[in-house]
């Protein structure tokens, strides 16, 4: 099922560059006092692929994606997302350059409609300006796009009846469908998922799935990261390891995880000698 | 007792009662809305009285004396969020206190006094009359009902009938943005700010935009208060602060509505209290001078049962924004 023609004849090794890449990472640094979480010497993410972002817990995962969705700042290093500088872009900036995320830990907007979750997702509406705010039929014709945007994404995410609820009366499943629904509002072009896996139920888990492989066939592009090996295998073109906040593999998922450098990172690279010997 | 009952009903429709609703809308902008806790909104008022009361004593026109008043708060918004809006909530709420209280002590102060009037404040008759000689109503004692007040001087019916416009205005106005979607940026930002921004939307610019929005109402309630009495620092003390929290809360934050009722509740509630203090409980058991100590402290109950048992304010809706133990 992935589709790999893309990435066919791209080296297996870590920091290798894409023909088509969307969004690079060159020299990525954070440390956070003695500890240097991330520093990633170079990372490409090709367009239209679902890429699995993968490793060990406290690998620095979550902590690279911050830096490149702006929720963090990089201490050295540059980035381009879609040609574009990321550099001394905030997180805001970056979303509405087109990558959008989700976190790990659901952010839906308790306090708030469901559909009024989505209508904040949505791009261009003069009504969120203080001065056109008083004056509703400048923004009226714009809300109607957007709500019925809106509730074809919910119809799409099985969340339409839900849509006059609040958006805390959701289980956690339902929050993570509505936080990428939501993401989707804002028509991306890449979608950087944080851990969409985390807590939910297997019956959602294979929507979900379905629900990545239909932003790739959009035409959008990708980046999940995951602990899930099944889930990375089944849905993932290509798979980049980190581990002690460095990137230590890159592939085809089929041939990573056989990669005897993620074993070590994932076992740990003496499991089987005696500890006397470790030289590090 | 009939006495009581009309000095009671009085205060519902006072133009003091009028200035705290204005405070407390003002305020939902901050809590309500955004979610921001400003522990400062007394401070608001103080520059919009004393704005308001040294223009006219300094012979500037009264719509420009309006416009100073909410200057000051523009600008003190923007001073005070500045560096805190980019921090986490608890900052703004510990800079705010501190801001209003320096404030207060900085007007008060000797160092001044050729500007503020020191601890006496601008005394009243240096900057009323303007408004005053605006008044439709007559220059005397005007009976309408069962209620008395005067017609145009201080707490007038002049004063009423323009506090109250003010309030109805602005109430229409926080209905209109609440329910606008810049209302809805807002309160994304009240539920997560991180949220909103992965969504697009520059988090701190909405942020400082509510933040003197609500301030410039705040500085309208100190205009409004100090056409009622005087231009005085002491009266916009922590205290202030605290009383304003007390009637948005006890409304219901975010709601249209919540900062009247909320407001005329405490007012009317705090005359009652005093007043049948005052007819029942003997001198020897309660003396005159406690009345209004022991009136505040039933207040301060009233405060913890209703964070107890309605967490969301009498208007308010609890899906959307109440007290989290």
């Amino acid at each position: 099922m992935p589709d790999a023609t893309t990435l066919s004849g791209i080296e297996h090794v870590p920091g290798v560059p894409k023909p088509d890449a969307i969004l690079t990472a060159h020299g990525i640094l954070r440390q956070f006092g003695g500890l240097t979480a991330v520093n990633v010497e170079h990372f490409e993410v090709q367009r239209h692929t679902i890429t699995a972002l993968i490793g060990p817990n406290g690998a620095g995962k979550s902590t690279f994606f911050n830096l490149l969705t702006g929720f963090d700042t990089s201490q050295d290093g540059t980035g381009t997302f879609d040609g574009r500088e990321l550099k001394g872009m905030n997180s805001a900036q970056v979303a509405r350059a087109g990558m959008v995320r989700t976190f790990q830990l659901t952010k839906a907007l308790e306090g708030m409609s469901v559909l009024e979750n989505m209508r904040l997702g949505g791009q261009d509406q003069p009504g969120e300006n203080f001065f056109r705010a008083f004056v509703a039929p400048s923004w009226r014709t714009r809300e109607r796009e957007l709500t019925e945007q809106a509730m074809d994404l919910l119809t799409r995410f099985k969340l339409d009846t839900k849509a006059k609820d609040s958006a805390g009366s959701l289980s956690g499943g339902q929050r993570k469908l509505l936080e990428m629904a939501r993401a989707l509002m804002t028509k991306p072009t890449m979608v950087m998922l944080d851990e969409p896996m985390a807590g939910v139920n297997p019956a959602l888990t294979e929507s979900l799935l379905d629900h990545i492989v239909q932003l790739k066939n959009e035409g959008m592009t990708v980046l999940f990261v995951e602990h899930d090996m099944h889930m990375v295998r089944r849905i993932s073109d290509w798979v980049a390891v980190m581990a002690q906040g460095k990137l230590i593999a890159e592939g085809p998922p089929n041939t990573v995880m056989s990669n005897p450098a993620v074993q070590d990172a994932y076992l740990g690279a003496h499991h089987d000698t005696d500890l006397s010997e470790d030289k590090s | 007792m009939g006495n009581l009952l009309t000095d009671v009903a009085m205060q519902a429709f006072a133009p003091a009662t009028a200035a705290f609703v204005l405070a407390a809308i003002g305020l939902n902008y901050h809590f309500g809305l955004t979610g921001l806790l400003n522990m400062g909104q007394a401070g608001f008022m103080l520059l919009g009285m004393y704005g308001f009361a040294i223009s006219i004593r300094e012979g500037l026109p009264l719509w420009l004396a309006v416009l100073v008043a909410m200057g000051a708060a523009i600008l003190f918004g923007l001073l005070l969020g500045w560096p805190t809006l980019r921090l986490r909530g608890d900052y703004l709420a510990i800079v705010t206190i501190a801001a209003a209280e320096i404030l207060r002590y900085g007007m008060r102060s000797q160092t001044f006094v050729n500007i503020t009037g020191g601890a006496v404040g601008v005394p009243g008759n240096q900057f009323k009359w303007v408004f005053e000689n605006l008044s439709p109503f007559p220059a005397e004692r005007v009976t309408i009902w069962i209620f008395t007040m005067h017609g145009s001087k201080s707490t007038s019916w002049w004063l009423v009938v323009v506090a109250w416009t003010l309030v109805a205005l602005l109430s229409l106005m926080f209905w209109r943005l609440s329910k606008s979607p810049w209302g809805r940026v807002l309160k994304g930002i009240r539920e997560d700010e991180d949220a909103v921004r992965s969504l697009g939307k520059n988090v701190y610019w909405y942020k400082m935009q509510a933040l003197i929005i609500g301030g410039v109402i705040g500085a309208l309630a100190g205009i409004v208060w100090a056409l009622g009495s005087a231009a005085q620092s002491d009266a916009m003390g922590r205290m202030t602060t605290f009383w304003i929290w007390t009637m948005l809360l006890l409304g219901g934050a975010a709601t249209v509505f919540g900062p009247i009722l909320g407001s005329v509740l405490f007012w009317v509630g705090l005359a009652l209290i005093k007043g049948l203090a005052r007819l029942y409980i003997p001198q020897d058991v309660l003396p005159t001078t406690a009345i209004e100590p022991f009136s505040l402290v039933l207040v301060g109950v009233g405060l913890i049962l209703l964070v107890v048992f309605r967490p969301q304010g009498i208007l308010g809706n609890k899906k959307e924004l109440a007290f989290h133990a």
